[in-house]
């Protein structure tokens, strides 16, 4: 089943809405493809960035780390947190060959929040990074964490909207602010040119005006480098190599927008290869895991415990109240495998894999392992594919 | 001069925002307050939570007292440059402008203190001197893009911005960091991670001298049993007398129930009172008339915020 998803890929990407266990899926999916030998890096866009803790990171975006494996992986893992600023910084460097430009560019005013904002470059430098660790040929494999549902999307599109940009004349039009209203001729124009511009810098002060317009000058210069990048950003992004899997979890607040957001992701042009349905509530798996850790003598100086036909009865409720649980979801499953049916145009091609609900929730590396070994060895009610 | 009061509801993805905020608008609308309800329109849950249509960017009453809009990125730049622009030609020329918008795209914050400065105008919206709303609860983004959203007035200023911009961006992180008029409501649920981001998300605001409200722990399993009976489980897991998938069902509302504990115990450590815990709702979907045990919690909020 992981098998299947793995062969031949070089990306795995990973969408879905917020608190689905993205980033606990992204993790166990990176553990279970390090165990069978790949040389995997997890990276992680979400601003949030739990990977840290789910693999026990230290707070240093931009740098890879090494997390370390049971002693049966043969191959290894390393994670990433996005470093955006660092990234465009480092690419402005590379595509202006160290130049004096560079410099240029580094050291203008305004460039620390441009990096940040320039056509959503957020989205766009992970784009950036993974195409990085993508080339990188001391990895076989990226899997990418992304922020919750629709900033995925954005995501998405990043590479064909810095494209638009670098083809408008945009950049040109931002070096001459006077050029923002066109070719302005005659008295009246002249004159709405003259208080447009007054506008803009009421709005945005003199100083700002200014330092856009250097920036975009020496920006122009580096564009046709940053085109080639942006391109083979959108050839990886669609390429045979790169799977998107959407993750979703079967519960009442999560679940009305699989189908929502699956569309979505579809019409965006993305095909969702897999869906990992995760935290399927399932009282036998439970049950099988040992057991949970509670306060093993409740401190009370009342008479002694004994067993009442009231506790029974209130254990049976408790059991009548997940069991209902359990149905629940049943049926969520099974309208959401239905759903899907009508996404894409492959959808019998796609993979469904459901992983168990842990309690304690799995938040730590010993956790994502045993997500990993779940992944790696699913039971056989779920190695069916698609429906 | 008597405006209404906002408060912002946020927290980790999944946590249940959108439905704290649908309860928090709901109870007050119960109590006589007129309600507005707003979105950022992402392709939200909130219409579907609130069983309505898709909502639209003018507000509209889904019930009494009670309505709801969503914010649309582009229409807030707009209101903010016509503002900003009086000139219809001028501010219309602007916004069709591929540089201009290129150039708004650039200006970090831009677009979120514009909707912030929407939201401000309906906590600040009168007729004949009385406000339309007499609260306004934003269902805003989740942790991770909370902070810049919140932050965003004041970064832009740093910028020494000019003119009616910079008076803009000030009135509106004044409505920020107003505690008679705003309040942030931190969601979270019994889990490590929740937990965490709550706490940042908290520590990050106050920085920011963002007004903050109790916590809210979310998704509380229910107490099923006394200590005694507790005593009386551990007992007959002992010796075997029980059937263990019972044993199993009575264990996992004890375990969740020490994991709300706990979680209580650490928000509280930091917010200085404890959060306020709405419960898991067992069997039942997501509708308004589902948010009602939410709303009776959330009504004493509401009257002290």
């Amino acid at each position: 089943m992981l098998d299947d998803l793995l062969d031949g890929t070089r990306v795995v990407v990973l969408l879905g809405a917020g608190g689905v266990g993205k980033t606990t899926t992204a993790s166990a999916l990176a553990v279970a493809a390090a165990q069978r030998g790949l040389r995997v890096v997890v990276l992680t866009v979400d601003p949030a960035a739990r990977l840290k803790d789910a693999l026990e990171l230290p707070d240093e975006p931009g740098t890879l780390h090494r997390v370390p494996l049971p002693d049966d992986a043969t191959g290894t893992l390393d994670a990433i947190l996005l470093d955006a600023k660092g990234l465009f910084d480092n690419l402005v460097r590379r595509l202006s060959g160290g130049s004096t430009l560079a410099t240029a560019i580094l050291e203008n005013p305004i460039y620390r929040n441009v990096a940040g904002a320039f056509a959503g470059s957020d989205s766009y430098m992970a784009l950036e990074q993974l195409l990085e660790i993508a080339e990188d040929d001391r990895f076989d494999l990226v899997v990418v964490d992304t922020p919750p549902a629709t900033h995925a999307l954005e995501l998405f599109d990043a590479p064909d909207r810095i494209l638009a940009l670098l083809e408008s004349n945009a950049l040109d039009y931002l070096s001459e602010p006077l050029r923002l209203v066109g070719a302005a001729t005659g008295r009246i124009a002249q004159g709405i040119l003259t208080t447009l511009v007054v506008a803009l810098e009421r709005m945005t002060g003199m100083h700002l005006m200014r330092d856009i317009s250097q920036l975009a000058t020496d920006f122009a210069t580096i564009a046709p480098a940053f085109r080639q990048r942006a391109e083979a950003i959108r050839d990886l992004l669609h390429g045979e190599e790169t799977r998107f899997v959407l993750v979703s979890a079967p519960e009442p607040h999560i679940a009305p927008e699989l189908l929502t957001f699956a569309h979505q992701v579809d019409q965006a042009g993305i095909p969702i290869d897999s869906v990992i349905l995760n935290r399927v509530f399932d009282l036998a798996y439970l049950g099988s895991a040992g057991d949970l850790p509670l306060d093993p003598e409740p401190k009370t100086n009342r008479k002694p415990a004994g067993w009442s036909a009231g506790l029974a009865r209130k254990l049976v409720q408790c059991n009548r109240d997940l069991e209902m649980v359990e149905d629940e979801q049943r049926r969520w499953i099974s309208e959401l495998r239905d759903g899907m049916q009508a996404v894409g145009t492959h959808p019998e091609a796609r993979l469904w894999m459901e992983l168990p609900t842990l309690t304690p929730a799995p938040t730590t590396l010993r956790g994502v392992q045993a997500i990993a070994a779940r992944l790696g060895h699913p039971d056989p009610q779920n190695q069916e594919s698609g429906l | 001069m008597s405006t209404g009061r906002l408060v912002i509801v946020t927290g980790k993805g999944g946590v249940g925002k959108t439905t704290v905020a649908a309860a928090l608008a709901a109870a007050a609308a119960e109590e006589g307050q007129r309600a507005l309800l707003l979105e950022i329109a992402r392709p939200g849950r909130l219409a579907s939570v609130l069983g309505t249509s898709p909502l639209e960017s003018e507000p509209r009453e889904i019930r009494s007292n009670l309505s709801a809009a969503e914010l649309d990125e582009e229409l807030c730049i707009r209101s903010l440059i016509q503002k900003l622009v009086p000139i219809r030609m001028l501010s219309e020329r602007l916004l069709s402008s591929r540089s201009f918008q290129v150039l708004c795209a650039a200006i970090p914050g831009i677009l979120e203190a514009a909707l912030l400065n929407r939201v401000r105008q309906y906590v600040e919206r009168t007729t004949a001197g009385v406000p339309d709303f007499d609260l306004v609860v934003l269902d805003a983004p989740a942790s991770g893009h909370s902070v810049p959203l919140l932050a965003a007035p004041r970064s832009l200023a740093n910028l020494s911005l000019l003119g009616p911009l910079a008076e803009t961006l000030r009135r509106t992180d004044q409505l920020m960091n107003d505690p008679a008029r705003t309040a942030v409501a931190v969601v979270a649920i019994p889990e490590d991670w929740a937990v965490a981001e709550a706490r940042e998300l908290r520590g990050a605001l106050a920085e920011l001298q963002i007004p903050l409200l109790p916590p809210i722990l979310n998704r509380v399993w229910p107490r099923r049993f006394t200590q005694n009976e507790e005593r009386a489980l551990n007992a007959a897991r002992e010796d075997d007398s029980i059937d263990p998938s019972l044993l199993l069902a009575g264990d996992l509302f004890r375990f969740h129930r020490l994991q709300a504990q706990e979680a209580a115990r650490q928000l509280k450590q930091d917010a200085g009172e404890r959060p306020l815990e709405l419960p898991l709702l067992f069997g039942e979907g997501m509708a308004l008339s589902d948010l009602v045990p939410l709303q009776v919690l959330l009504r004493s909020l509401v009257i002290h915020a």
